[in-house]
């Protein structure tokens, strides 16, 4: 991996939720660089708590995470973790803000700089659709709107690395496709990670795979090679997933 | 100057300065009236409501509303918390100049910040629910007002400082110890 | 228990809210310390006065159910139910429940704690609960209306804020006494709850519960013929007992008929009301100790002391205890009031008359009051008191005055008192 391109690597990471004494996440170690990578499980497997310890929200309780050599919870971590944008399932803004001040309030406390802050928020809500809908209370917002408006609060800091959280969840085909056009616009040296159980998003969307499984990683690899070795004859993408689930739970 | 208003407006700052105003303007209507409240042996003025009603309506900005955001800020956490802290005393003084233009005294008046400041300490404790203990203590207090008059409620200057710098400090203290224990669960 | 509180939290948070309803309405409960032990009725009455402040924090509960019930997105699978106004009023009751069990738990632990003190119990006077429920209704109605149609979680603190204004407001005379409960400053003593006042305050309380609980969801509420039914006769019998109740004076009090007496001693009989027999034998050891300065000058006392109670009429021949409130409700009374009541041995009606007594009638009581206290060994008199000599004086020089002032004193002719010579 080139030293200039962004890394970012989880290594000995062990997650858990106090009382709780069962490891959500147990990785041995995770490297992930430039390009789209898609991390894929099935529910309750891990990708949540995952994703929230690699953008720098949780802390794991064993192991670290580096972003670019940099201990993510270490004493840099407020400049790192404004490197790391994170798309969240849902995020909690009030719902009597409108659309423009609830990105704005989004840029201000990820520490964007005034002068750069104003006309990005108003080319990301052009580029997620929300910008004829920018004086519109959030909570008028339907459900895939307002995951636009998520991601677009996840982009405000022009992020090296990008975490989506089932980004495509309450998207339409249409939404779905301008997602991904938006993805394939990102720099190329952005690490971009997309959990998803759209194994047909992730197929399309993603170049390198991560499965998840009971917070271990049973298979990070090529996303291409994975389907076509492991889908069958159909080269199914969701057959290539189940069966290595199947071989990692054997 | 709109990413500002935004921020403000994200912490529902014009909303409380207009509770506030509205609750200055009931402090003029109501600066010679007083209250038989049950079980009171005596009349309370009216105004003594005024500090517990600004304790209850203008703490909201002291509450997180956006606490997953909160916990991935970039910006240095205790000056968020901090210019929140100053949000509610700014909403606060306009209450308490409205009480001193009144035959209010400003050492009766500034009972207001160790309010707000109480809230701040409260809002710590248990957060959202910051009302319950305030609106118990606030019953309390005028209980006590009524037993110890109108001049046992003078607050010094000097007290009424040291409780706006306590309750912003346990307010920001506790926000970020809060931040930091949802950040980095126990291990 | 899980469905029912389901829009309160969890479990923790379910019991966290009852706690903090609980703790919240003892503040009113002890604001007076616990002077209530001195009468069940009284302590009855603090028990329905914790709703001043356990009701408005039932409102800002209800607000936050109702704001965290129309942000989750079930709402239309409300609107689709067979019967929608249940699934819609179940939050408010699950926070009725609560915070009903809070009232009547701190109400049972006065009640129990002021029988253990040794109060008489009257628990046919528990149905005053009744009401103060209906109010509770009426309290937490104005959480779910700012809640439901609010959906913003800062309401909380402005519905609890809003729900002690209304209690303020009535208070001032501005609206009917709806809110209200409890906070009675006497002691009960002679009298009990009076059934009119507090069925009219029930009335108005559940007509405003209705009205409120259908202006937060009018298609949920109002949708069944049966619900709309039940909704119109609340709201519509409760505006007539609000403005019932907003017309003329409506006291929640009223004297009993035939207020029972406990009496005890011999020489004196000393009689309480039986709702206040707390100082009961203490009094009975002073007057016993006091009055035997005046059967040592040969007079004859009345056949019993008894307490005034409002609207009763004074006995004929019967003296008249002279106790503070606080001294009914305590468990001890002061010297000088044993002296007082000593002093008082007749319930002459010019002492409650619109007309004051003379103005020497007072000097003399208070002389002879002091009297008795000296007598007793219970007070020294100071060397600027003008009465210092007189009292100093021998008991033959004082036995006329005393002799002929407590005739006149049980014949009521209080023009005719003078002081004595010197004083």
């Amino acid at each position: 991996m080139d030293d200039a391109l962004p890394s970012l690597r989880a290594v000995d990471v062990r997650c858990r939720y106090p009382p709780g004494t069962v490891d959500v996440v147990d990785l041995d170690e995770l490297a992930l660089g430039p390009g789209a990578t898609g991390l894929v499980g099935v529910n309750g497997a891990g990708k949540t708590t995952l994703l929230l310890t690699l953008a720098g929200a949780c802390r794991p309780q064993h192991g670290t995470v580096t972003l670019d050599g940099a201990d993510l919870y270490g004493r840099e971590r407020r400049e790192l973790v404004g490197r790391i944008g994170l798309m969240p399932q849902s995020l909690d803004l009030p719902g009597e803000l409108r659309v423009a001040d609830a990105l704005s309030y989004v840029s201000w406390l990820r520490g964007v700089p005034r002068r750069v802050a104003g006309p990005r928020e108003r080319e990301l809500l052009e580029t997620v659709g929300l910008g004829p809908r920018r004086h519109e209370r959030v909570r008028r917002l339907s459900g895939g709107m307002r995951r636009r408006l998520v991601l677009a609060s996840a982009l405000v800091t022009e992020p090296a690395v990008l975490l989506l959280d089932e980004p495509t969840t309450g998207l339409d085909p249409e939404q779905r496709a301008g997602l991904r056009a938006l993805l394939l616009d990102l720099p190329a040296a952005t690490v971009t990670v997309l959990s998803s159980h759209v194994m047909e998003d992730v197929e399309r969307m993603t170049a390198r795979i991560v499965v998840l499984d009971e917070g271990r990683v049973l298979h990070h690899g090529d996303t291409t090679a994975f389907v076509a070795e492991r889908g069958g004859p159909e080269r199914s993408p969701e057959l290539a997933f189940l069966a290595t689930l199947a071989r990692g739970r054997a | 100057m709109s990413s500002r208003l935004a921020v403000l407006r994200a912490w529902g700052a014009p909303r409380t300065l207009l509770t506030a105003l509205a609750l200055a303007g009931a402090v003029q209507l109501a600066a010679s009236t007083y209250v038989g409240l049950p079980a009171f042996a005596a009349e309370i003025p009216a105004l003594d409501l005024a500090a517990p009603a600004a304790a209850l309506l203008l703490a909201s900005p002291l509450v997180d509303q956006t606490p997953d955001l909160t916990l991935r800020a970039v910006r240095p956490l205790w000056r968020v918390l901090l210019l929140r802290y100053a949000v509610v005393q700014v909403a606060g003084t306009l209450v308490l100049v409205s009480l001193t233009l009144t035959a209010w005294t400003l050492a009766r008046a500034l009972v207001l910040v160790v309010f707000l400041a109480g809230s701040a300490v409260t809002v710590a404790a248990v957060d959202a629910w910051f009302w319950v203990p305030v609106l118990a203590a606030s019953y309390a207090w005028l209980w006590w007002v009524q037993q110890r008059g109108a001049h046992g409620s003078d607050v010094a200057l000097t007290s009424a400082v040291a409780a706006l710098v306590l309750g912003g400090l346990v307010f920001v203290a506790a926000g970020t110890w809060r931040v930091h224990r949802s950040r980095c669960p126990r291990r | 228990m899980t469905r029912t509180f389901v829009w309160l939290g969890d479990r923790r948070t379910v019991v966290l809210t009852f706690a903090g309803m609980l703790l919240a309405g003892l503040v009113p409960v002890l604001s007076h310390g616990t002077d209530w032990l001195g009468s069940w009725k009284l302590a009855l009455d603090r028990g329905t006065f914790s709703l001043t402040l356990v009701g408005p924090v039932a409102a800002g509960v209800a607000c936050t159910a109702y704001v965290r019930l129309t942000t989750s997105g079930v709402e239309p699978l409300v609107q689709t139910a067979r019967r929608p106004w249940w699934p819609w009023l179940r939050p408010a009751l699950a926070t009725w429940c609560l915070a009903a069990a809070a009232v009547l738990v701190t109400t049972l632990g006065v009640t129990v704690a002021a029988q253990a003190a040794g109060s008489a119990p009257f628990p046919r006077t528990l149905w005053v609960l009744v009401p103060a429920l209906c109010v509770l209704a009426a309290q937490v109605a104005v959480g779910v209306l700012l809640g439901g149609l609010g959906r913003r979680r800062w309401l909380a603190p402005v519905a609890a804020a809003a729900t002690f204004g209304l209690g303020v407001l009535g208070a001032v005379g501005v609206i009917p006494e709806v809110f209200r409960t409890g906070g009675l400053t006497g002691s009960y003593a002679g009298e009990t709850f009076d059934v009119a006042t507090h069925l009219l305050q029930a009335g108005a309380a559940l007509g405003i519960a209705a009205g409120l609980l259908t202006l937060s969801d009018r298609a949920a509420v109002w949708r069944s013929l049966g619900a709309r039914a039940v909704v119109l006769v609340l709201v519509l019998g409760g505006g007539a007992c609000y403005v019932a109740l907003g017309r003329g004076t409506h006291e929640t009090t009223r004297p009993l008929a035939d207020p029972a007496l406990v009496c005890r001693g011999q020489a004196p009989r000393v009689c309480l009301a039986r709702e206040t027999t707390r100082p009961l034998d203490d009094l009975v050891r002073r007057m016993e100790q006091q009055a035997v300065a005046l059967t040592e000058i040969g007079i004859e006392l009345p056949p019993r002391w008894v307490q005034h109670r409002p609207g009763a009429p004074a006995g004929d021949g019967d003296g008249a205890l002279e106790l503070f409130v606080e001294e009914e409700l305590a468990g001890e009374v002061s010297d000088e009031t044993v002296a007082r009541s000593l002093a008082t041995p007749a319930d002459c009606p010019a002492y409650r008359g619109d007309v004051p007594p003379p103005e020497a009638s007072f000097d003399t009581r208070r002389l002879l009051a002091r009297w008795l206290l000296v007598h007793a060994g219970l007070l020294e008199p100071g060397a600027d008191d003008q009465d210092r000599a007189w009292l100093a004086s021998g008991t033959d020089e004082q036995r006329p005055w005393v002799l002929g002032t407590y005739d006149r004193l049980r014949a009521c002719r209080l023009d005719e008192l003078r002081l004595p010579a010197g004083v």
